[in-house]
């Protein structure tokens, strides 16, 4: 399976990750080879399988009641930055 | 009692199986703090040698040790854990404690809450030693990807302990505690167990809960614990299995036993009629040559103590890596996108707005295998490549699932070989991504299937390397597994065996 | 004129449930509170959290599609949507992609009058699903930082799309007005636009009468009001209805556009650089939702009674006038109301006449500002008027009293001293009074003015200071005048 670079860049750009051109087109051959190795999985016979959930599976819910967080305090811990209760985080362009 | 006595009785700790510990603590012949200094000075003396842990408690373990034995000398009930050091790898949150991932990009981050199975932990009165190292957010199979530091195999420090969770076997291989904690997502504790000549379990899936547990692959990823002995294990097992409201996915998928057996009861009655399967896939080609002979000779002896032994096809090895490489970097991809330096973590410091905040932190904090993860599943994920891959891979892993059923119609129990090769060399697959994937070959299917599996140390290699083999069972069959494991393991009588760390050891 | 065009809208709304925790995690849903209060590890999606299912918004979900006459899908199961903002804290949010809880329903609502027959169109419901909303973002101007609160992150959403069958703005608010009066009267939201728990954005086209085909549509977001939809509505359709009529329609491009309150008309908006590739796949963290036919059947057993339900019954039982049910019967607020003052033993008329007249006057947004004056007092207000303890003019002064400071009935008439003036001697007294100082009106009255009795009732009134029973009044200046 043939993989560009810039399909490298647009697949980094919708996982936020940036490369260089270089570093880009090694992750090319790298894809290549692994999804090569992924066509393994279309010799298989998938007839008879589909992807409806399993009714084996068990729902599993909660009932609707407040139960508040018992260690506020902590929770914002590793907050870089607080503003009268709010988190300050760089501006965010609308 | 004379401290000539006692410095007997704890001059072997890191030898000592938790029944021990617990033995000299009834008998008084020791305390929980000395047990545990004893432990912290193995530590503070070997692991600058080692890199096991990524973080040592040594005043709180302290402390906590000073708790319980004030409470066990008032005979105040303590549980079935209590004064037993545990190491625990360093992508389950502990509240208060750094919990990383060995990444970059969480390397400040203080968990506000403790995981599900830290809190069993704490609740059967285990002492928290550390945190272990890893490969960076479990992803790889030597510890290699770890941000901060390597960890050595203490067999052969030149060469791996295995991954992901390496830091918690070697920390067991080395004496360093009798239980660790790790995570097994297509083998990572089963693997390095094997390398560093340990036991290790991967549970079924949904039978430990997951809440805690900083995820990379939602629906493949347990706990499991690592200790130096089948006893040890089924007892830490017992305390971590339970369902939790907490974890949804957490003994939800259709439990086939709605009763939990009790593992220790039957533990010892042998293996007479057990049904072993050995899947004749597994011993073809890319398997070296001396586990092959070890793994078959256990099975020889399996048949000695009475199991019947016998061939079964098992044809899920190849298209199951690429199942598992499928769906785990696809679900890695999206729960790693969380990570972006906002609220938490390592944030760049170089950025003109949000949106390059955001990018760069990733770019900076992530290690080059996180990446090639999270692009892969990204790309498996994407429209256009959605039905190619992730689809197919889920239909695929449905045919898995079914053929594991087969053969476990067949079967009570699979024995096959946990890694394909012995223990490499630190460096050696760096540069061989599609070769690291290629080693968890026996392991990942296991994972898809959700069924447990177990790696129990079978033998050494000529060169003096640990070898494991794999022992797998039906979904909720550890009793099985524990049976078997602990049969073999008292026929074979190697689990007492301790590496010399090279370096500094001392004997008092 | 036949219309050459037809104009084409879809509405897709987005609804908060009416839970008390949120739909994820235990912390409360509660608006308004501090920020950052409601907060908790899963909300705030820490490394590590996992979801558990809140089963009352399955319920609520299945509530709402029952009473829109959806199918039920007995296997539910829920996605992930991928993309990265700072409101969506783990860069993904929970959803509901190829198996909805619901699908395939319908409102019907009024197009008009046509020969005294109302026209009735029925409006397509597409889908209904679950998913969870994200945090809150507060731009400030001129610095360098953005707040963000997550009270909002987590708190349960149900998404509404509807079939493109609106054919007019006024359509599309009707549509919205039903929809909002359906989701209160079920009890599962309680739909303030002004509170963000009712939300819509709008997709119109318009394209040749008799056309298959649909034309080019433009959404627009960021409406906060039945107002703003209707007007945004209106100056899009013109807008494309123009480039139409000249064959310029081409020109309308598959475009996102954001209304403009300040500005009153839609501007386009930034485009991000990526359509998005949300890269949907099955939430491996929670386990699909199976739903047996007996837990639907009993779910919709619990729903209440429906607007249209409640406005036949109203007509039926009250007799009130189509006009008054279809107020009355309007929103749930009120006709809890109605009821609750007619169950005190009020005619139901007398109850209709001063809610529709004092209440609605007082407070025209009764329904979201909530009703100033206790039904009781309402009811005892009535029946003192009934009873003649004071008139009805003082009746609408106390009413406007009660709303103000909301006293009873009673406390406000015994401080200010409104009783009437019943009491036949007092009367007798007054009237007397006025007589000897309007003699001359006496005398007219005696010569044959009967007309001149209003004149003096006047007097009568002025000089009780408006408080003596009319009726007793009128009666007893008849007899005096005749005497």
């Amino acid at each position: 399976m043939k993989v560009d670079k810039d399909t490298i860049q647009y697949i980094a750009r919708l996982a936020k990750l940036e490369f260089t051109e270089e570093e880009a087109a090694r992750f090319a051959g790298e894809f290549e080879k692994i999804l090569d190795h992924f066509e393994n999985i279309d010799k298989e016979d998938l007839t008879g399988l589909d992807e409806v959930p399993e009714s084996g599976a068990e729902t599993v819910l909660r009932r609707d009641e407040v139960k508040p967080f018992d260690n506020r305090q902590e929770l914002f811990r590793n907050t870089k930055q607080m503003r009268d209760g709010f988190l300050a985080i760089p501006k965010v362009l609308e | 009692m004379d401290t000539g006595r006692k410095d007997n009785a704890i001059k072997e700790a890191e030898k000592m199986t938790i029944s021990d510990i617990q033995r000299g603590y009834r008998s008084k012949s020791f305390s929980v703090k000395e047990i545990v200094r004893k432990f912290l000075d193995r530590i503070g003396e070997l692991d600058g040698t080692i890199g096991a842990f990524l973080t040592v408690c040594t005043d709180k373990a302290l402390r906590e040790a000073e708790e319980l034995d004030e409470r066990m000398g008032r005979g105040d009930d303590v549980g079935p854990l209590a004064g037993i050091p545990v190491a625990i790898k360093d992508n389950i949150c502990t509240r208060g404690i750094k919990t990383t991932c060995a990444s970059r990009i969480l390397e400040d981050f203080i968990p506000p809450y403790d995981a599900t199975a830290v809190k069993k932990l704490k609740d059967a009165g285990a002492i928290l030693i550390g945190k272990t190292n890893m490969d960076e957010f479990a992803m790889g199979s030597s510890t290699e990807t770890s941000a901060f530091q390597t960890t050595c195999n203490p067999w052969d420090t030149s060469r791996v302990p295995g991954g992901s969770s390496g830091g918690s076997a070697a920390a067991v291989a080395a004496g360093f505690v009798p239980l660790a904690v790790g995570s097994d997502t297509g083998g990572s504790i089963r693997q390095p167990s094997a390398f560093c000549g340990a036991v290790g379990l991967k549970p079924t899936y949904g039978s430990v809960s997951r809440y805690g547990l900083i995820a990379f692959a939602s629906s493949l990823d347990q706990i499991g614990p690592i200790t130096a002995n089948v006893k040890d294990c089924a007892l830490s097992f017992q305390i971590l299995r339970g369902q939790d409201p907490r974890d949804p996915t957490s003994v939800a998928a259709g439990s086939e036993t709605d009763t939990e057996t009790d593992l220790m009861k039957d533990l010892e009655i042998g293996v007479r009629g057990l049904k072993i399967g050995l899947p004749k896939e597994c011993f073809q080609q890319g398997l070296d040559p001396e586990i092959a002979e070890s793994v078959q000779a256990s099975a020889r002896l399996y048949e000695k103590l009475g199991a019947k032994v016998g061939e079964v096809s098992l044809p899920v090895l190849e298209s199951g890596l690429s199942v598992y490489y499928i769906i785990s970097s696809a679900e890695a991809s999206s729960n790693l996108a969380r990570y972006d330096g906002i609220r938490y973590g390592y944030r760049s410091e170089n950025f003109h707005d949000i949106d390059e905040l955001m990018l760069h932190t990733r770019s900076e904090g992530f290690g080059r295998e996180a990446k090639r993860r999270i692009m892969l599943g990204t790309y498996v994920l994407s429209s256009g490549y959605y039905d190619a891959y992730y689809k197919k891979a889920m239909l695929l892993r449905r045919k898995i699932r079914g053929i594991f059923r087969e053969a476990f119609q067949e079967y009570d129990l699979l024995l096959l070989p946990t890694s394909p090769t012995l223990p490499f060399g630190i460096g050696e697959k760096r540069n061989d991504p599609l070769g690291m994937y290629l080693a968890d070959i026996y392991t990942v299917t296991m994972n898809i299937a959700g069924i447990p599996a177990l790696s129990l140390p079978c033998g050494f290699s000529r060169s003096g390397l640990p070898i494991g083999l794999q022992l797998a069972g039906n979904h909720f069959a550890e009793d099985k597994l524990f049976r078997a494991a602990f049969s073999l393991e008292r026929e074979l009588g190697i689990s007492g065996r301790k590496p010399v760390i090279k370096g500094v050891e001392q004997y008092a | 004129m036949p219309d050459l065009f037809e104009t084409v809208i879809g509405l897709e709304i987005h609804a908060e449930l009416n839970t008390k925790s949120k739909i994820f995690c235990s912390c409360s849903t509660k608006f308004g509170d501090k920020p950052n209060e409601n907060t908790c590890p899963v909300c705030m999606e820490l490394p590590g959290t996992l979801p558990v299912l809140n089963e009352e918004t399955v319920r609520l979900a299945i509530r709402a599609g029952k009473a829109l006459h959806c199918h039920i899908n007995r296997i539910n199961k829920f996605d992930r949507k991928n993309y990265f903002y700072p409101d969506l804290p783990k860069a993904y949010q929970i959803s509901q992609f190829d198996l909805p809880v619901c699908t395939g329903g319908y409102i019907d609502i009024e197009t008009g009058q046509e020969d005294g027959e109302r026209q009735i169109r029925r409006i397509g419901i597409t889908r209904i699903h679950l998913e969870e909303d994200a945090g809150k973002l507060i731009h400030l101007e001129g610095e360098s930082v953005t707040l963000v609160d997550y009270n909002r992150t987590g708190v349960p959403l149900v998404e509404i799309v509807t079939e493109p069958d609106m054919r007019s703005p006024e359509e599309a608010v009707a549509f919205l007005k039903t929809l909002k009066s359906i989701l209160e009267y079920t009890e599962v939201s309680d739909c303030r636009m002004d509170q963000g728990s009712l939300r819509c954005d709008v997709n119109i086209s318009v394209r040749r009468a008799g056309q298959k085909e649909f034309g080019t549509k433009v959404e627009i977001k960021n409406l906060n009001s039945f107002r703003e939809i209707q007007k945004a509505l209106e100056k899009e359709e013109k807008r494309q209805r123009e480039l139409y009529r000249f064959g310029e329609e081409d020109k309308i491009i598959q475009e996102t556009r954001k209304w403009d309150s300040g500005k009153g008309r839609t501007v386009t908006m930034r485009s991000k650089e990526d359509a998005h590739d949300y890269r949907y796949f099955p939430e491996p963290d929670l386990p699909p939702v199976i739903l047996d036919s007996r837990t639907v059947r009993r779910i919709e057993d619990e729903i209440p009674e429906l607007p249209e339900q409640k406005k036949e019954r109203f007509l039926r039982e009250y007799g009130l006038s189509q006009y008054e049910t279809d107020i009355l019967a309007g929103t749930k607020a009120l006709a809890d109301y109605f009821e609750e003052v007619v169950g005190f033993g009020i005619r139901p008329g007398e109850a209709a006449n001063w809610i529709l007249g004092e209440l609605l006057r007082i407070r025209k947004d009764a329904e979201n500002e909530g009703i100033p004056v206790k039904s009781r007092y309402l009811a005892d207000l009535i029946k003192m008027i009934g009873e003649g303890r004071i008139s009805r003019n003082t009746g609408k002064e106390v009413f406007d009293e009660m709303a103000a400071v909301g006293k009873a009935p009673e406390d406000i008439i015994r401080e200010k001293g409104l009783s009437q003036i019943s009491n036949t001697e007092e009367v007798k007294k007054i009237i007397r009074d006025v007589l000897s100082r309007n003699t001359d009106a006496v005398q007219d009255f005696k010569q044959g003015n009967t007309k001149v009795i209003g004149f003096l009732m006047g007097q009568v009134m002025k000089a009780s200071r408006g408080k003596a029973n009319p009726n007793t009044a009128r009666n007893i200046l008849e007899d005096m005048l005749k005497a």
